[in-house]
């Protein structure tokens, strides 16, 4: 093991502050908008910490760094979509300020209002898909994380993540969003500390000179010029167009801004969020980087590449301080799990099974507490779930790909039916009003598209060859295409599903929209 | 090349610089609406 005495006691100590202050809250949740959406009371400052604290996990180090391991500075460029993006929503409010100021707790219900109920049931379904086996994946990659840092044998691994998933899920079933900005206001301490620390710790051990002179010898001019390797302009418009989906449309980070106290509260978070998020990409790339040159410089490079962070933080953190940085690492990652449990579970249990229990009782909807009750049963089906996935999946080509494409699963459509909602819905369109048809074409064609990198290769085979032909040769390797290409297809699916419906079926009058 | 070095190097200060003074304000600021956010869900629970 690799922990000493005091390293032990800084990590329990935290995990009993979490828990406590996580579930004391519990008597403070009356109402089912107190458990989503924390009432609507959050304020600016706090705003930030808790999206912050939900979008940084072990998850988002190891990714990133993975990228600055194998490119370089090169990689540094992920964090620019991130600014751009994050100020062009702050600053514009497009599609967040209407989502806001239309006072919802989940983006399906703005396609109900919209489109009906079909299409709530339909994109919740696909959120859930993909939103849960993105989310299937964390504890696996994270499960090695732990191991690597703290030398705890692989055989127990399962088992740490079994305790560490099961206290996030206590406290979080118990008081919703409300535990969640508490546990996330004392893990951004810890994380943000953490974070500085690594890199500056780095920095000091193998000095700036030998850093750049690590990149130039392992890739040459590739590792810093951008326009030459894979992270150009293309990336950039790629990434661009990712971003806006995820910032603007994925429930864990709209339920952030839902939770805002009010519409100009949620749009400064963004705006702000963009230096903040320019630093959550840039120093875990910067990790990676760290890692590279420490490796170059010093014997024992691992054969892994997801290996070498851990290892480099292994190496170069003093013993008594390993505690602190570790127990920073677990912060990060409780309150990501914690957000997306509460989210995904949300999703689930609001608008898969709450829409057809309203349809059941003729179009009332449950009860406070037994929508409780099943959102917090849900939390649990979604844990079991992610713990069996994680360990059960095994990856085909780069994380960074597997998580893009998952979201895209639901994203493309998303965003299409959300613009369309909000902004095509009006009469002045004429035949190219969005209409549920367009809307269930975008989100079947965004999906079917990307669905094919998750297939494997002996049932990608059993379709006919006209089918197959319209798809990469291989998939694994054309992530970014299938991901691209969703949009587009989605956005088709749109336009011509709205025209035909609009062509078959007018609207006669207002009210039946 | 050194261009590039040089804009990575000034990129890479500006984001750890303004994290770790956002952090700060963010922490200390958060503190105080934390503490409304209890105030209001008590208001709330007592109306009930």
């Amino acid at each position: 093991m690799n922990f000493t005495i005091f390293d032990y006691f800084i990590v329990t100590a935290y995990i009993i502050l979490i828990f406590y202050s996580g579930s004391f809250v519990k008597k403070y949740v009356g109402n089912m908008a107190d458990f989503l959406v924390a009432d609507r009371s959050m304020g600016f400052h706090l705003g930030l910490v808790s999206l912050l604290s939900s979008e940084i996990g072990i998850i988002t180090y190891m990714y990133l760094s993975e990228a600055g391991y194998k490119n370089g500075f090169v990689a540094l460029m992920i964090g620019i979509p991130f600014f751009i993006v994050f100020i062009f929503l702050g600053k514009t409010g497009f599609i967040v300020k209407p989502l806001m100021d239309m006072k919802i707790m989940t983006l399906p219900e703005l396609f109900q209002k919209r489109f009906g109920r079909g299409i709530r049931f339909l994109s919740a379904l696909l959120m859930a898909i993909g939103g849960i086996i993105n989310f299937g994946v964390f504890p696996g990659i994270e499960a090695n994380f732990i191991n690597t840092i703290t030398g705890i044998p692989h055989k127990y691994v399962f088992f740490t993540m079994v305790v560490m998933l099961t206290i996030v899920l206590i406290y979080t079933a118990l008081g919703g969003m409300v535990s969640v900005i508490i546990t996330n206001y004392i893990q951004f301490i810890l994380l943000s500390l953490g974070m500085v620390f690594i890199a500056i710790a780095g920095v000091a051990n193998m000095g700036w000179g030998n850093i750049v002179a690590s990149v130039s010898k392992n890739f040459g001019e590739k590792g810093f010029n951008p326009f030459i390797g894979d992270f150009g302009w293309s990336f950039i418009v790629w990434q661009l167009l990712f971003q806006l989906s995820v910032l603007a449309v994925a429930p864990f980070i709209t339920m952030r801004i839902f939770s805002a106290k009010d519409t100009k509260t949620g749009r400064k978070i963004f705006t702000w969020s963009s230096i903040m998020f320019l630093a959550r990409a840039v120093i875990p790339v910067f990790w990676g980087i760290l890692a590279l040159s420490y490796f170059t410089l010093n014997p024992g490079k691992p054969s892994n590449p997801m290996d070498a962070v851990p290892l480099m933080i292994l190496n170069i953190t003093p013993k008594g301080i390993l505690g602190l940085v570790f127990a920073s690492l677990l912060a990060a990652s409780m309150s990501t799990y914690a957000s997306y449990l509460l989210s995904w579970s949300s999703v689930i249990s609001q608008d898969i099974i709450g829409v057809v229990a309203n349809k059941l009782r003729g179009g009332k909807d449950l009860p406070n507490k037994t929508q409780m009750i099943i959102s917090r049963m849900t939390m649990l089906a979604v844990m079991i779930f992610i713990i069996w996935w994680s360990f059960f999946y095994h990856f085909q080509g780069l994380v960074f790909f597997y998580l893009m494409l998952s979201g895209n699963l639901y994203l493309a459509g998303t965003l299409v039916s959300a613009i369309g909602g909000i902004y095509f819905e009006k009469k002045k369109f004429g035949l190219f009003r969005a209409r549920s048809g367009g809307a269930y074409l975008a989100f079947i064609l965004g999906a079917m598209v990307v669905a094919w990198y998750f297939f494997p290769q002996g049932f990608r085979n059993l379709f006919p060859d006209f089918i197959k032909n319209l798809y990469p040769s291989d998939p694994i390797k054309s992530g970014s295409v299938l991901g691209y290409w969703s949009y587009i297809i989605a956005a088709g699916g749109m336009i011509v599903g709205s025209f035909l419906h609009n062509l078959l079926q007018p609207i006669k009058n207002e009210r039946e929209i | 090349m050194k261009g590039y070095t040089i804009f990575w190097g000034l990129l890479l200060i500006f984001s750890i610089s303004t994290f770790t003074i956002m952090s700060i304000i963010i922490i200390f600021k958060g503190f105080e609406e934390l503490k409304d956010v209890f105030r209001q869900l008590k208001k709330n629970l007592e109306k009930k």
